[in-house]
Formats: structure tokens, C-alpha cells, sequence
């Protein structure tokens, strides 16, 4: 009997998780037939997700360790404005078609770099200074929004190349964009990573009990700056999309993603103590967020971010309930 | 008060959860002024019963009686009223909060008092710790007393108003010897007031000394109870596991010819031990023991690699090896069962399988670092198989296994990377009789079959039965080598007391 519980439990958030998914789209189309079930709605929710989405990835990876990644935007920008400035030196002015596409996938390959060497830099501070992760990458934070004021002082970075606008533009059969593509193969990866390699597992364990990790020979350093450099990476990723969906660099662009992440991360059922979670359940919790704030949207009860944030910090709590009480429930019915 | 008459009394008591019958059919008599040994293995029904005791929950039938009157409903609240008072294994303190107030706070509380009378609540306090004999400063915080005395003063707020029955729930799990005498003066000192004790406890030999009475329990039921004397300590195993332990020593195939498997010279780190050498060879279990603080779990941790040494050389197998590091001691096949496996041995919150397969990573994954479930499941369940793991899944979470399931689990994966050196350290405390007897035999087995075994524990009776020589740790030092053969338990007992100062 009890054979089962272990498995369900996991398995049950994330049917909660899919069964509000499903109670948003249903509610809304019943709602607004009209508005939201078409396809340009459709579209304009796969092309706002998956930056957000891919923040929530980043911060999953520090999660998953019983951390925190409080820079994970910071990142994001800093990689960008990186790219873009070298974009802008060595971009062709007044060029063909596809001339500065070499300078655009340089552009990309470098700000990828910048987040990884800024993930590892976390990682460091966490893993081998000892620095609790919230203040680590509070810090970095800092460090990572100061590097880019003083980069371009403040201002936006505009006149990238057009090339760049394809990754945000471009579509896959005329109908999907490619970067929900994108962030479809990024939770795959992470997906992979976390379930089917070792290194993944050992996220898992050290974020359970990592000195029980330290006793059992594995290389928590290692393990630590790894999740904080993957994080890095996807944080760069997602300030790419960003840049180039607007085709401009700032250095305080998508600052409320920060707190979005973890939000959409402790939803989807990753345990803030570590070493619980499932790439699944976040990526529900972001299609959910996301049909939920498009809804709120077009309701028009959402005219400000402020009232979205509201019901997301509502939802929060609903669901965090929903959890606590399936659980006890469940603890009363054992003994 | 009448002695033949009881204090409780619980006739033919039965509880289920969720249909899983917890207990059935218990009769006790519990009488004033005397001492009882509740006893059984985990998961045998003690803490349901104790719970029905307190009032926590409500039996599904049978009586409950005290001092003749028919009780309908126990609530905690009417137990307290009743003078019966639980000290649970946490002891439930305010460690922020000084003696006196943690002593006073029940009181305080009860009697609904809501303006704090620091006067009262300093007599109430003194007046408890007199009643113990003993003596505490009444205004330090607690954070900064020892265990023992914590678990003081929740004995001195429990019996701060009236209790006439103390129900103390593994009271020495986290005792030193010295410490546990002085709580047993306590006990018999309230017990000579005319408190009832129930004392529930795993160690055989406390409670030999302690308890007058003895109730033992296996699988929900009572199967055993009458006075103590009646008993010998097989006899409790007995009853407690369904079986009989075979307590004869290891003796072990020594030959003359047997390979040395490791060995320090002179080994030091400054702050954990001093000038330390010993060798172990093939098929050899040494025992390490000392009292708490002896250097002996700092001695295991070097060999181990978690902290470095400062000086001494390590050789394996004749070879000068470096221990920097846990990893280049699982290389050189050293491995170690941990003193505390909560924190150091198991990851609570994961499955089974993957706390027995992290040992083992590299060698089940692919190059690239792939993992397939399959294999790790498939060496869950060998281990689970071959260490009699009780558990319907190796799926389930760690956290969902008893003590002893638990401790197979850290031993299992350890095995897995079929070590030359098994260190364990106090593999058995907090474990239930039966996986007990079941860690003993696989460390004899796995000494015959080649393996060198270092046994750390300051669990007499498990060193005799298993080591071929024991060395005595003082102050970082070895102090003695002793062969088994050559003491019986009462002298390295007593030898191991004399150390105390």
C-alpha cells in the first residue's frame, strides 16, 4: 500500500498542476470565446512565456541545490549588453541580408560565455567561499547590475543588428515561434540532465543532505558551481530573447522576472529546501502563470502589472495550501 | 497510598490506523511507586501506547481506568490533571529561555496566570530542582546547559506540578554513561517519593539496572511483562525479536599468514588524536572505544579522509597512500558507516534506491555520464535482497524506514563498492534489537570473508561479540590494546568507566 505513496506524491502535484492548467484555458475560452481561443492569442502567449520560462529553468537548477539564484536577471541583461556592444562594434553598417549573421551567432556565443563565467562565479562564492547562497548572489547581483550601469551608463542599447530580430521573430511553419521551440528544448535539456545523468542526480542528493553528500564521496564543489554555471547559461539565454524581441540592451529590463521565477518554480512543486522537483512541474507552473496573466489580460482586470502580480501571489498561495493539505491528509491517513 | 492498588489500569486495549492494527488486546497495570521497562522493537506499538497513556489518542476499545475510576474520554489535558507526564526523546525545551522559566512555564500556563511573578517563578523552580536534588543556575539560558540537563529540566517541569506517573521515552539515547548514572540517581530518587516511572528504552543493560518491573511488547501485543528478576537478558531479546541471539564472539580465522590490510604510523591531527598506530589485517574486526570526546570518531573521520592529518603516515596494502579527501579514500576502498546517519549517512528526502547507488555513480552510469533507472533499481534491489531491508519499494523514500532499515540502507552502499576497509562507527545505536542482531552477523560474515572491519562503538557487550582486539582510546591517545579473549565484558566495562574523571 504504501508502496505507492512515494510515487504518487510526486506525481499528484504535478497532476494538480496540469488540471489548473487546463481549468485556466477552459475558464478562459468559456469566458472570452471570442478573444482568447485565436490563434494570434495563441501565438502572443508562446511568444511572451518563454523568457520567463527559461528564468524559472535558471532558477530551478539553484533551487533544486537548496539555494537561491537572486541574479539570474542581472545575468541575463549583463550577458546582453556584453553582446550587444560587441555586436554594434563589429556589425557591418548598412549591410546586406545576411552579412552580419557571423557577428550575431559571435554576439550570441559570447553572451552564453558571459553567463556561464557568471554562473561559476556563484557558484564559487556558494561552493567554495561558503557564502549562503541568498547573500552570495545577492551580492553578485549587485556586482552583475553595476558591471552593466557602467557599461552603458544607464542607457538602452539600440541599432542592433536585424539579423539578431530573426531569434524573437521568426517562426516555425509561419505559426509557431521559434522561441517556444527554444524553450521547449531547453526544459528537455534540463529534463535530461536532472533525471537521466548522474551529475543530475547528484544536484538532487546534494541539495538533500549535502553533508550526508560530502560523507558519501561526491565533489560537492563541483556539483555546485556546475548547477549555478547551468543556471548562468539559461539566464543568458533568456536575455537573448529578451534583447531580441525588443531589439535593445538595458540594464534593468525584465527585473520582475526575478521574483517571477521563484514563484513559478515553488509552484511547481520544487521544494525550497532542495533536493526536490520535477523540470515538468515548473514548466506547468509557467503555462499556467501565463494563461493566467494573457486571461487577466484581456478581461482587462489586469490593467496593471500590479493586479496581475496580486492574483500570482494569490494563486501562490492557493496552491501551496492545496499541497499542504493533500499532504497532511495523507500523513493523518498513515498513522 | 495503597501500593497494591494500580494507578492506571488498561484492559484489553486496541487501536487501528487506517486499518493497520497498532495494538491489540493489551492489559497494564501500572502501581504506584514503581519502576517499569517498556520494551519491544521498532514499530511494536510502545509509542501508541504510551500515547494512550497520555491521553493523544483515544483507544478503538478496551478501558482505561485511574485509581478505580472508569476514564470515558483521556484527553491530554486530563492526563496532565491526573499527574501523568510524558518526556518525550526531544525533550521539548525553550532553549532561548532560562531554567527557571522553562521549569515554571507549564505551571504558569496552566494556572492561566496572566502577569509573570519572577519571584514565584524562581521559588517554583528551585523548589522542582530540590525535589531532583540536584542543582542548575536558575538563570541561565538554557541553549548553553548540556543535554543532560536539559532533559533535567524537563523532568523538573514535568514534575513541578504533582505528577505521579513519569513517562520518559529513550531518556539516554544522547547520555554519556556518568551523565545516565546521574539521571538513574534522579529516576530512583522521585521513584522513592512514590512517582511511578515508565522508562521506555533499547539498552539491555539500563535497564536491567533501572527498572523493577518489565513489559515487553512485539508486534502490537504484549508478549512478556513481570517483575525483572525473572528475567535474563536472552530472555528479553527473546521476547522482543522472536528469536535467540547468538552471542558468541567472533574469533575470526587468523592466520599467521594473513596480508595487513591498513596501517598508521604515528598519525596526529592537532585538536582530534595523538601520535596513533595500529595495523588491521585480512579477515580481522578491531574495535575502537572510548568515552565520547576520546578521539575516536575524530581518529575514523582522518581515516576516512574528511579531515586531513597533520602528521603519521597511512599505509594501504604496504603502499603510502594520502587521505586528503573522501573520494581518495572510497578510491582505496576505505569505507565508512558514519556515527550520525541522519545527517551524515542518508538523503532523507530521496528514494531508497538512489541513497544505496550514490557510492556507485561512475561505475553504473555510461561515458557520458548517462544514468538509466534500471540500473539503479536493479542494484537497489540486490542490496535490498541481501541485507534484509524491510521495505515493499526501493522507491520509497529513506525517510520512510525504521532505524535499523535505515542503517542497512548506509551500510548497503558502502558494500556496493566492495570495500577492502569497512569502518563502522556506532553502527547499532538507535537501532531496534532484531536489525541489530542482523548488522552483527553481516559484520562477522563480512570479516570471514576478507574484509578488514574497524568497529568504533562504546556499546560493550556488541565490541565483545564482534572484535578480535579492542583499542582503548583516552584523550586522543591509544592507551591499551586489548585481545578479546583476554577480558570479559565487566573489566573492559569497568576499564572503560575508569577513564572518567
Amino acid at each position: 500500500m504504501s508502496l505507492k505513496k512515494g510515487k504518487i506524491k510526486n506525481n499528484s502535484q504535478l497532476c494538480i498542476l496540469i488540471a489548473i492548467f487546463f481549468g485556466f484555458f477552459v475558464l478562459m475560452s468559456v469566458l472570452m470565446p471570442g478573444t482568447f481561443l485565436r490563434l494570434g492569442t495563441m501565438q502572443s502567449m508562446m511568444v511572451q512565456l518563454p523568457e520567463f520560462g527559461i528564468y524559472a529553468l535558471a532558477m530551478m537548477f539553484a533551487m533544486i541545490l537548496g539555494g537561491i539564484d537572486l541574479s539570474i536577471v542581472s545575468i541575463g541583461n549583463l550577458s546582453s549588453i556584453i553582446a550587444s556592444q560587441f555586436m554594434l562594434r563589429y556589425m557591418i553598417a548598412n549591410a546586406g541580408e545576411t552579412e552580419n549573421l557571423r557577428v550575431v551567432v559571435q554576439g550570441i556565443c559570447i553572451a552564453l560565455a558571459v553567463g556561464a563565467l557568471c554562473g561559476i562565479f556563484n557558484g564559487v562564492s556558494v561552493a567554495v567561499v561558503g557564502i549562503p547562497p541568498m547573500l552570495a548572489t545577492l551580492a553578485s547581483m549587485s556586482i552583475f547590475n553595476g558591471i552593466s550601469t557602467v557599461l552603458t551608463k544607464g542607457a538602452s542599447l539600440q541599432g542592433l543588428p536585424e539579423e539578431y530580430a530573426l531569434i524573437g521573430k521568426s517562426t516555425l511553419f509561419g505559426i509557431i515561434p521559434i522561441i517556444i521551440v527554444i524553450f521547449l528544448l531547453a526544459a528537455c535539456i534540463a529534463y535530461v540532465i536532472q533525471k537521466r545523468t548522474k551529475l543530475g542526480m547528484k544536484m538532487f542528493l546534494v541539495g538533500s543532505n549535502a553533508r550526508a553528500a560530502q560523507f558519501s564521496g561526491i565533489n560537492n564543489h563541483f556539483v555546485i558551481i556546475t548547477a549555478y554555471l547551468l543556471s548562468g547559461v539559461l539566464s543568458s539565454l533568456a536575455g537573448i530573447i529578451m534583447t531580441s524581441r525588443s531589439m535593445s540592451a538595458k540594464m534593468d529590463y525584465g527585473l520582475i522576472y526575478q521574483l517571477q521565477a521563484i514563484l513559478a518554480v515553488v509552484l511547481g512543486g520544487v521544494s525550497p529546501k532542495g533536493g526536490i522537483g520535477s523540470v515538468g512541474g515548473v514548466v506547468m507552473a509557467v503555462l499556467s502563470l501565463q494563461v493566467l496573466s494573457t486571461g487577466l489580460n484581456i478581461l482587462n482586470l489586469a490593467s496593471t502589472s500590479y493586479v496581475k502580480n496580486l492574483i500570482w501571489g494569490l494563486f501562490l498561495v492557493v496552491v501551496l495550501l492545496m499541497n499542504y493539505y493533500a499532504d497532511t491528509k495523507k500523513r493523518k491517513g498513515k498513522i | 497510598m495503597n501500593t497494591d492498588s494500580s494507578f492506571i489500569k488498561l484492559t484489553n486495549i486496541g487501536k487501528s490506523f487506517a486499518g493497520v492494527v497498532a495494538l491489540k488486546g493489551i492489559d497494564l497495570e501500572i502501581r504506584p511507586g514503581k519502576i517499569y521497562c517498556l520494551m519491544g522493537e521498532n514499530g511494536c506499538g510502545k509509542s501508541t501506547l504510551i500515547k494512550i497513556i497520555s491521553g493523544v489518542y483515544a483507544p478503538d476499545q478496551g478501558k482505561i481506568e485511574l485509581d478505580g475510576k472508569l476514564v470515558k474520554h483521556m484527553t491530554p489535558k486530563e492526563a496532565i490533571k491526573n499527574g501523568i507526564e510524558v518526556i518525550y526523546q526531544d525533550f521539548s525545551v525553550f532553549p532561548n529561555l532560562t531554567v527557571a522559566e522553562n521549569i515554571s512555564v507549564n505551571t504558569e500556563i496552566t494556572q492561566k496566570r496572566k502577569a509573570v511573578n519572577w519571584k514565584r517563578i524562581y521559588r517554583q523552580a528551585q523548589l522542582a530542582l530540590d525535589k531532583l536534588g540536584i542543582t542548575l543556575p536558575l538563570d541561565e539560558t538554557v541553549e548553553r546547559l548540556s543535554v543532560a540537563n536539559r532533559q533535567l529540566i524537563a523532568i523538573s517541569r514535568a514534575i513541578a506540578h504533582d505528577a505521579r506517573l513519569l513517562i520518559m521515552d529513550e531518556p539516554t539515547t544522547a547520555l554519556t554513561k556518568r551523565e545516565v548514572d546521574a539521571l538513574f540517581a534522579v529516576v530512583k530518587r522521585l521513584n522513592a517519593s512514590g512517582i511511578s516511572i515508565i522508562f521506555v528504552s533499547h539498552k539491555l543493560d539500563e535497564v536491567m539496572q533501572l527498572s523493577q518491573e518489565i513489559v515487553i511488547m512485539r508486534n502490537g501485543e504484549k508478549v512478556a511483562d513481570g517483575s525483572i528478576s525473572d528475567f535474563t537478558k536472552e530472555d528479553i531479546i527473546y521476547h522482543m525479536t522472536g528469536r535467540r541471539l547468538d552471542s558468541t564472539s567472533y574469533g575470526g580465522p587468523q592466520s599467521a599468514g594473513a596480508k595487513t590490510t591498513l596501517e598508521v604510523k604515528h598519525i596526529t591531527q592537532k585538536g582530534g588524536f595523538t601520535d596513533v598506530s595500529f595495523g588491521i589485517k585480512e579477515c580481522e574486526i578491531v574495535g575502537i572505544t572510548g568515552l565520547l570526546g576520546s578521539g575516536r570518531t575524530a581518529l575514523a573521520n582522518a581515516l576516512f579522509g574528511i579531515h586531513k592529518i597533520d602528521s603519521g603516515e597511512i599505509l594501504l596494502e604496504g603502499k603510502k597512500v594520502k587521505l586528503g579527501s573522501v573520494r581518495s579514500a572510497v578510491s582505496n576502498g576505505i569505507a565508512y558507516v558514519p556515527e550520525d546517519r541522519l545527517t551524515e549517512g542518508l538523503f532523507l528526502s530521496q528514494p531508497i534506491g538512489k541513497n544505496i547507488a550514490v557510492t556507485v555513480l561512475d561505475k553504473i552510469s555510461n561515458r557520458i555520464g548517462m544514468l538509466k533507472a534500471s540500473s539503479i533499481k536493479a542494484l537497489a534491489l540486490q542490496w535490498i535482497e541481501t541485507l534484509h531491508i524491510k521495505t515493499s519499494s526501493d522507491e520509497l523514500l529513506a525517510h520512510s524506514l525504521s532505524g535499523g532499515n535505515q542503517q542497512k540502507v548506509v551500510i548497503a552502499k558502502w558494500l556496493a563498492i566492495e570495500p577492502k576497509v569497512l569502518i563502522l562507527n556506532g553502527p547499532t545505536v538507535g537501532v531496534d534489537i532484531g536489525a541489530k542482531t542482523d548488522i552483527i552477523e553481516m559484520v562477522k560474515s563480512l570479516a570471514r570473508q576478507g574484509m578488514s572491519i574497524i568497529l568504533v562503538s562504546d556499546d560493550v557487550s556488541e565490541i565483545m561479540m564482534c572484535c578480535n582486539r579492542i583499542l582503548l582510546m583516552r584523550s586522543g591517545r591509544i592507551t591499551e590494546e586489548i585481545l578479546t579473549d583476554h577480558i570479559t565484558e565487566p573489566e573492559l566495562y569497568a576499564k572503560i568507566r575508569a577513564q572518567e574523571v
